[in-house]
């Protein structure tokens, strides 16, 4: 057990001299700690020696965002999740709609289980893609990683994607011995991913020692991309232009699978459990930690006086096409997933599919003048 | 609240007290038993050898880099302070920012003051290095706020347009802003609020907490240009210095707004004195004064200010130990500024050129930020005695090319006085 010198320090400090300031806040992690709850987790930290003011900390530096609610913390490792359960609990349920620490969650990688969704109106739909993310078990997270933990994250991960054969053959780019070249391309590609500037990610002290063994591997096809310690230990990329998400999410399954193979050989798997799926650094990750999405030329059906609602009812959303915190260009959206926890990965991407069909639908009818109003959904 | 403080400050007395009453020194200080402190805080335990947590510095160029060699790092990286700081915080903000255009950076900060102890072996080649060769070994630093020493000091309004005196001060027995927990800096803001509300007569003056601040409050300190923000620089933020904010964050000025104090931004507090024009002689005056009488108010409640011998008054970035001070000038200086030995006149007179919006912007038009660019090996008095030489040597170049004779660039003064 790896003693927090500091955080036994701080125990001699009372409860109210301590107690985070939080009355300016709006998160899900000011909402949820309330003194007594505070009180009951500082003295507490993990093996690795994370602690609550570790976990919080993103959430008291930065009181609330413009456009989502803000989950205001993260986890250190996996046993963040058990250690500060009276703190990730409560922040889960509200994050994911009402999930009950009692609540099991179903995995689903199995691609042939998924309906249609290789049909998507290329006319709309300009590109699909499906991301996740994975925690090696036996590291700690991007949080509080030391130099030497990143930097074995990164050995046993460039050895697992270096055995990738087929269509999954691919190379990796170390962030720090990029050459220009490679890099310029890697930009062209919009595969590049950058230093984090969110002071929502840097509070959380995920941008330490850059770019030290972050890089970036993809397959030669440029449809397999994987981020190795960015926000999460991976970042599993499956993409490509046009709408057939089916073959994408093929893809993605089989790729993440081949894998979680060869972590398994060095006793180092994924990180997951029955409860919470996979574990990631974010509580909104957990799960599947899935963002299964397309960008989606809809500028009529964006202007519609419901579509918030049907976005809602289909149990999707809508970012701009930059990614989170952007806006939309020239009526394009990027149209995702809700969800993450407490449905499979298969029903995740249906719900994109089917909702996304759909949608096409309405906007062609009000492209020709037509009401939509008989073909809202009911919620899903 | 104050039983928690008076329980850890009670642990931290040691051997005796030291005081030393000398012409100008008011300080006490304390003489800290040195071994006690690099052996008192517990190990670190490592799943990973040295070899392996030792950052990629190839690419970076700050003075910590220059100084952190595999083998400084693996004597080092398993040791604590006291309160549970470690190398790797104290490095953090110089491994994630390699370099600084213009200036060679520090790259490491202090999170207590047994950091200077713990990691001596770090800091003390790093405090060389930037401070141009002073050895904390065996190099004693001189405190003097002895204001009546000052000669002349009153410059031609024409060309001089402010004048200004900062320094830093830290509660001994908190931890600094890099490490502070909230208790912590709360109680650096309640010591220092309380000591500033004993000032009177012309130093008398307000808080403004940056939680409680009116809009009204905010726009008038916006105007007369005291409020800061949270710091956005990359050197401060890998520092973890913005931490909670704006919690416990505020700033007090007098009534007459001439004296100004920061709490709880880079260090526990940034004291300032100001005024509009060229009158630097009764800056310093004010700055000495105020300073002399917020060490008196704290110590009747029985704190004082993190000071040694050798290091002078402990600041949280190395570069700020000995005065902590920078005293300068906005000054315009039309033809001189154009003239190409400008930067070997600044040079030699040991003074640093800044733009009008401070460190890291460029001079508009032709006014610049003169200041003393030394803080440690000499005085207070010292050091703004340069400034205030040095600032009449360049206005008389100036009034000089004015007139269309030639300058001279002045023989270097010495550095270690």
């Amino acid at each position: 057990m790896t003693k927090n010198c500091n955080n036994d320090y701080k125990l001699k400090f009372s409860l109210e001299e301590e107690y985070p300031d939080l009355s300016q806040h709006n998160n899900h992690m000011a909402k949820v700690l309330t003194k007594d709850i505070y009180n009951k987790l500082r003295s507490k930290q993990t093996p690795s020696g994370f602690t609550l003011d570790d976990c919080i900390q993103t959430g008291v530096d930065n009181p609330g965002h413009p456009f989502i609610m803000t989950v205001g913390c993260v986890a250190g490792d996996e046993e963040s999740y058990e250690v500060f359960k009276e703190l990730f609990d409560p922040v889960i349920s509200d994050r994911h709609g009402g999930y009950k620490p009692t609540d099991k969650h179903h995995t689903d990688l199995n691609w042939e289980n998924l309906k249609g969704g290789d049909d998507l109106d290329p006319n709309y739909v300009q590109s699909s893609r499906v991301r996740t993310g994975r925690s090696i078990k036996g590291f700690t997270l991007p949080t509080t990683n030391s130099r030497g933990e990143r930097r074995a994250v990164e050995k046993l991960s460039i050895e697992a994607l270096n055995s990738l054969d087929g269509e999954f053959k691919g190379k990796y780019y170390p962030l720090k011995d990029m050459t220009d070249k490679e890099q310029e391309q890697l930009i062209a590609d919009h595969f590049l991913f950058d230093k984090p500037v969110s002071p929502l990610l840097l509070a959380a002290g995920m941008a330490r020692d850059w770019p030290d063994a972050r890089g970036i591997w993809h397959n030669d096809n440029k449809t397999f991309l994987v981020w190795v310690n960015e926000e999460d230990h991976l970042r599993v990329i499956s993409m490509q232009k046009g709408g057939n998400m089916k073959e994408v999410f093929k893809r993605f399954c089989v790729g993440l699978q081949k894998i979680e193979d060869v972590f398994k050989k060095h006793n180092h798997g994924f990180m997951w459990n029955e409860h919470l799926g996979f574990i990631l650094t974010c509580p909104s990750n957990l799960g599947t930690g899935l963002r299964g999405g397309v960008h989606v030329k809809l500028p009529k059906l964006s202007t519609h006086a419901k579509f918030e609602e049907i976005l809602t009812r289909l149990r999707l959303q809508k970012r701009g096409t930059g990614g989170v915190d952007t806006a939309s260009v020239g009526g394009v959206f990027d149209i995702s997933n809700a969800d993450r926890l407490g449905s499979s990965e298969v029903q995740q991407v249906q719900l994109v599919v089917d909702g996304v069909k759909l949608m096409i639908e309405m906007e062609k009818k009000l492209e020709k003048g037509e009401s939509i109003d008989d073909m809202i959904p009911a919620q899903k | 609240m104050a039983s928690s403080f008076a329980r850890i400050l009670s642990s931290k007395r040691k051997v005796g007290i030291l005081s030393l009453v000398g012409a100008g020194s008011l300080t006490v200080g304390f003489f800290l038993n040195r071994e006690q402190h690099v052996n008192a805080g517990a190990q670190v335990r490592r799943i990973y050898p040295p070899s392996a947590e030792y950052p990629d510095l190839r690419k970076h160029n700050n003075c910590m880099a220059s100084h952190l060699t595999p083998a400084v790092y693996g004597k080092l990286c398993n040791k604590t302070t006291p309160n549970g700081y470690t190398l790797d915080e104290a490095i953090q903000t110089g491994v994630d920012n390699p370099g600084h255009p213009f200036i060679k950076t520090v790259g490491m900060v202090a999170g207590d003051e047994e950091s200077y102890e713990v990691f001596a072996d770090l800091f003390n080649p790093v405090i060389k290095e930037r401070h141009n060769g002073y050895d904390p070994c065996n190099m004693k630093h001189p405190t003097d706020l002895d204001s009546s020493k000052i000669r002349g000091g009153q410059f031609d309004d024409k060309y001089v347009l402010s004048s200004r005196v900062r320094t830093g001060r830290s509660i001994r027995g908190l931890s600094l802003p890099p490490a502070c927990t909230r208790a912590e800096r709360r109680e650096v803001e309640k010591v220092v609020v309380d000591a500033l509300a004993g000032l009177k007569g012309d130093l008398a003056g307000k808080y403004y907490s940056l939680t409680q601040m009116t809009e009204q409050e905010q726009q008038q300190l916006i105007d007369d240009h005291f409020l800061f923000d949270k710091p956005v620089s990359p050197l401060l933020t890998c520092a973890g210095m913005a931490r909670d904010w704006p919690d416990a964050r505020g700033i007090w000025h007098n009534n007459e707004k001439t004296f100004l104090v920061w709490i709880n931004e880079e260090d526990h507090t940034r004291v300032i004195s100001m005024e509009k024009g060229g009158n630097m002689r009764r800056v310093f005056e004010r700055f000495c004064k105020g300073l002399q009488e917020v060490e008196r108010l704290i110590q009747e409640k029985g704190w004082e200010f993190m000071w040694n011998e050798h290091l002078g008054y402990i600041l949280t970035c190395p570069s700020n130990l000995g005065t902590g001070l920078r005293a300068g000038v906005h000054v315009t200086l039309p033809r001189l500024g154009k003239d190409p030995r400008f930067p070997k006149i600044l040079d030699n007179l040991r003074l640093q050129k800044r733009g009008t919006g401070g460190v890291d912007t460029a001079a508009v038009g032709n006014t610049f930020d003169i200041s003393n660019l030394d803080r440690l090996g000499q005085s207070e008095v010292q050091l703004v005695q340069t400034v205030i030489d040095g600032v009449n040597y360049l206005i008389e170049c100036e009034k000089k090319l004015e007139r269309g004779q030639d300058i001279k660039i002045p023989a270097p003064i010495s550095q270690f006085k």
